[in-house]
């Protein structure tokens, strides 16, 4: 049975027009019957409280609030209705330091534009396949940065050493 | 490590319930309408040119005051001025039908990404960028299989990057 994507909501918030059309035909095709759409972090945050989507798809760069500090809201903000929720995050740069710090913000997933549709599937597969696990710290509460989890080690510096050995997965 | 230090690394894992997956079930989506999907992106009818204008403006906006207020603003906030919309032209070049748009664009990104401080000749580069940029857009050249042109304009683009950081290796 394939996936039925019919009573799956999803959150595009997209200041570029043409890119938020094309996004939306796209899941359209897929079978994503709801698709609600915002132009900027503002007011994707508003309609992310008003309609709890469950995947968000947003863009980085805009204007009044980007879709980092949107990301930061959704995890964070006392009026989020999921903190927990899938965050796709859209964006030209692919530089290593700006997915870490995309990463850092509690973003689930980065989709590098230009995209494919077979991209954004991936990504989409990505958090109902594989759901990351959240991890609620003092400096941080998002998704594990940690694509590759060594299930056979629970040891307490686990942690620590990722960090030293420079995992990046 | 310090307790103080090993408390604040302290960590919740947390396991959301995956509604998702209650939803969408299993399978995937079939090939065909991921087909489909590509489609509308191969054959989109969006004129993207003027859009793509607006961005180089922007771009060639960000290079003239980077000219001129070099010394006076930070180089980060100058370079963002120009990174910014060559992010933009990047992005969306090849999601709208000039992938050549896009393949100049990165290159310009990843030059952009590597200067600490724009000095002239780092400006020229830029500029010799933006140049290239609006001939792509004069000529409506989409690049789809890049070509002589696209070819010869990236090597010739390369080349001047080279060039650059051969004088400025730092």
């Amino acid at each position: 049975m394939p996936y039925h994507f019919d009573t799956v909501s999803v959150l595009i918030v997209e200041d570029n027009q043409p890119m938020a059309m094309m996004a939306r035909a796209i899941l359209q095709t897929f079978g994503v019957k709801t698709i609600l759409l915002a132009k900027n972090g503002e007011e994707g945050f508003e309609a992310f409280c008003k309609h709890n989507p469950d995947i968000v798809v947003a863009d980085w760069m805009m204007k009044p609030l980007d879709g980092i500090v949107l990301t930061r809201m959704i995890r964070s903000e006392p009026r989020s209705p999921n903190p927990f929720a899938p965050v796709i995050l859209m964006t030209g740069f692919s530089e290593r330091s700006r997915v870490a710090t995309a990463r850092d913000s509690g973003v689930t997933e980065f989709l590098v534009k230009p995209f494919n549709a077979k991209q954004l599937y991936k990504r989409i597969a990505q958090v109902i396949e594989r759901p990351r696990q959240f991890i609620r710290s003092e400096e941080f509460f998002g998704p594990d940065r940690r694509r590759l989890v060594d299930a056979t080690f629970a040891g307490p510096w686990k942690r620590h050493l990722d960090h030293t050995l420079g995992d990046e997965s | 490590m310090s307790k103080e230090r090993a408390k604040h690394r302290q960590a919740e894992f947390i396991t959301p319930p995956n509604q998702l997956k209650l939803k969408v079930g299993s399978g995937g989506l079939d090939e065909r309408i991921i087909e489909m999907a590509q489609n509308l992106i191969d054959k989109t009818d969006f004129d993207f040119l003027p859009t793509g204008q607006r961005y180089l403006t922007a771009l060639q906006e960000g290079i003239r005051l980077t000219g001129t207020k070099r010394g006076e603003i930070d180089g980060e906030a100058l370079i963002s001025t120009m990174i910014h919309p060559a992010m933009q032209l990047k992005a969306n070049g090849a999601m709208f039908g000039y992938p050549l748009i896009t393949v100049v664009s990165a290159r310009l990104i990843l030059f952009l990404e590597q200067i600490a401080a724009p000095n002239s000749e780092a400006l020229d580069v830029v500029n010799g960028f933006a140049n290239a940029l609006q001939a792509i857009m004069l000529m409506g050249e989409r690049g789809k299989d890049m070509g002589n042109r696209g070819t010869q304009l990236t090597e010739a683009l390369d080349e001047a990057v080279r060039r650059y950081f051969e004088r400025y290796p730092d």
